[in-house]
């Protein structure tokens, strides 16, 4: 049986229930999802008392399998207006799990002018205390203060001012190992939904006694072996080790497809300014506090990660994943990567996405409100988002609005969620995959990029974003790290079995794939029910009718194509 | 000759020599017995687009092979 915490946000009232169906066994996406589809209105407000939240943690959470710590929060989303999924690293899921609890809701809304709340969950009790001691600090004042009232090992959830004032870019972010709230769930706007729920933070207390129980024991740990065995022995996840996401830009440099001055252009003279090995060889140089392979979540043994230090070895930031240095790097025209580390400092602490922000700068450019590659004006934009001022509140609206306002039509978008790293241009596979996922704009959604033929053609790309886009969502679906795909690609059965040896619950390879695809339907529904139509899922006409000069290409997909991709 | 450049990459750059066209697929083993280890998945790029498996290589060709990877 599997426990869901219910939170009424406006009474205070917490109530548990048991449940014992496969979605609750296999947590993740395919319960967040289902919970969204089955208990949000599709037309309700998302800032609404009708929209709710749900933390779900995967199958495996808590026990002593690699990578499988991810903590899947759902809702009705403010920026796209469709559901959302959005999913984290650090410690959350594994406090959620010593809790007993597969999922904590957050329910209803109080007045908007009530006070804010925390709450705070653990020794069999939840309960709302007083938040308002957090109001209006930034997210690492906000962590360091959660960490000192309730310890650095409690499993701390949070969000920062942007999210305050109901801004449609605002994640939730989450404790690393080192108790810091680092970790974000970042697209989609869920942070407002919090927020909208006058819940400023979330605590699940250390301390928890709830072990894992295995129906055998002994097959369980040598399952456990095997998927470390796995990471460790797949070219692809070891090479993560090295460099992180961070090796992406001198490939999609390579490609022709680095999003380059408002994803105008697919290279940037000079990215090898922020590449891979630059940013490996300045950790590695300065030092200090600086790691070049560090963990999100424990136990893990891709560790792809990395904490990016201050020329004086003190903390910057961490981590810096690729999305952010392309989004606030090569889209902006900035080449130095002491910038795109200030940048993400300051998204962090705001608690807004480094994409969609990113994407937001970049059109502010394009509208001559900075030039590209100024790197003041880059950073000072940022501050405006994080002191809330009205540029920062147009910019940390997303790009559609920003565009709006700004009179820019070239706005980098899917359903008002920013693009990725990858110009839809240049890759007719990404471009399949972003307007095809329920979610906006998303390139874990169905990443193509590795495994087309021909990037440039759209032949053959419905099938192979639908291809895709199940591998993906597989690691989403039981709250495993995406990053595992790689090795359980041709083969879920590694993982399919530790469900076998934990719960004695046989769930074959095509039963899998099934509810993977179900969730899918399910997700589509409720877009549709939301009032979002085919003609939503495109890019802004710009792409269709301007040529991206690196590549010579224009988006030639129609919209029956990427309902073919939709379909399930 | 063909040219080979291992980009984020124990290896740096080979060379072969190629008196006819081959297959990509051939040229990678011919890597992997050259240096006496498995290459793994790659990206495979020639003046801007993908080269495939079965996509033939020339002399003269330079292509930068990039580690199978995704962004996070």
């Amino acid at each position: 049986m599997f426990t869901i915490l219910r939170i009424n946000t406006a009474s205070g009232e917490a109530k548990t229930e048991r449940h014992d169906s496969k979605e609750y066994l296999l947590g993740g996406r395919t319960l967040s999802s289902r919970l969204v589809s089955q208990e949000v209105e599709p037309t309700c407000d998302p800032l609404g008392k009708r929209n709710k939240l749900f933390f779900c943690i995967g199958a495996l959470a808590g026990t002593t399998v690699s990578s499988s710590d991810r903590l899947s929060i759902g809702g009705k989303s403010p920026l796209t207006g469709g559901i959302k999924e959005s999913n984290a690293g650090g410690i959350v899921g594994t406090r959620m799990a010593q809790q007993g609890l597969r999922c904590i809701t957050l329910e209803d809304a109080p007045k908007q002018d009530a006070e804010w709340k925390i709450a705070v969950i653990g020794n069999d009790k939840a309960e709302l205390v007083d938040g308002s001691f957090l109001a209006g600090k930034g997210v690492y004042e906000k962590s360091d203060l959660l960490a000192e009232k309730y310890g650095k090992k409690a499993g701390c959830i949070t969000i920062g001012p942007a999210a305050e004032h109901l801004l449609p870019t605002s994640g939730i972010a989450c404790s690393d190992p080192h108790g810091v709230c680092s970790r974000y769930a970042g697209r989609g706007g869920l942070g407002a939904v919090m927020a909208s729920k006058r819940i400023i933070a979330m605590v699940i207390l250390d301390g928890g006694e709830v072990k894992p129980e295995f129906a055998d024991k002994k097959a369980f740990q040598e399952g456990a072996k095997r998927v470390v065995t796995l990471l460790k022995e797949n070219p692809v996840s070891s090479k993560f080790t090295k460099y992180g996401t961070a090796a992406m830009v001198d490939i999609c440099q390579s490609l022709r497809v680095l999003p380059t001055r408002n994803f105008t252009r697919g290279t940037m003279e000079g990215a090898e300014k922020i590449n891979a090995l630059t940013m490996y060889d300045t950790i590695k140089e300065r030092g200090g506090e600086g790691r070049t392979q560090h963990a999100c979540m424990n136990p893990c043994a891709i560790q792809c990660s990395n904490v990016y230090p201050n020329p004086d070895g003190s903390l910057l930031c961490s981590p810096i994943e690729y999305e952010t240095m392309a989004l606030m790097g090569s889209n902006l025209c900035l080449k130095n990567l002491d910038t795109i580390a200030e940048m993400n400092r300051l998204a962090n602490d705001a608690g807004v996405d480094t994409l969609d922000c990113g994407a937001a700068i970049g059109v502010a450019m394009e509208a001559g409100l900075a030039e590209f590659g100024d790197s003041e004006a880059a950073i000072e934009m940022m501050k405006e988002i994080r002191d809330v001022t009205p540029l920062g509140r147009i910019l940390a609206s997303g790009c559609k609005i920003a565009a709006k306002v700004l009179g820019v039509r070239h706005a980098p978008h899917v359903l008002g969620q920013a693009i990725p790293a990858y110009e839809p241009r240049g890759t007719k596979g990404m471009a399949m995959t972003y307007l095809s996922s329920p979610m906006g704009a998303d390139h874990t959604f169905g990443f193509t990029l590795r495994d087309e033929d021909e990037p440039t053609s759209k032949e053959g790309k419905i099938a192979l974003s639908k291809k895709f886009q199940v591998i993906g969502s597989r690691m989403d679906a039981m709250g495993m790290c995406n990053f595992v795909r790689y090795s359980v690609r041709n083969d879920m059965s590694p993982l399919l079995n530790l469900i076998k040896a934990r719960y004695d619950v046989e769930i074959g390879e095509t039963e899998f794939d099934d509810i993977v695809k179900e969730t899918l339907r399910l997700e589509h529904q409720f877009n549709l029910d939301a009032g979002i139509t085919a003609h939503d899922y495109r890019f802004t006409e710009t792409f269709y009718d301007e040529v991206q000069d690196d590549t010579g290409e224009r988006v030639d997909i129609t919209d029956e194509e990427s309902a073919q991709a939709r379909q399930w | 000759m063909v040219t080979l450049h291992f980009r984020l990459s124990d290896r740096d750059t080979i060379e072969l020599a190629v008196d006819q066209p081959e297959e990509l697929r051939v040229i990678l083993s011919r890597c992997d017995d050259q240096s006496g280890e498995k290459i793994g998945d790659v990206i495979a790029i020639r003046d801007g687009r993908v080269v495939p498996l079965h996509g033939l290589v020339r002399d003269g060709d330079v292509i930068e092979l990039f580690p199978a990877i995704s962004g996070g």
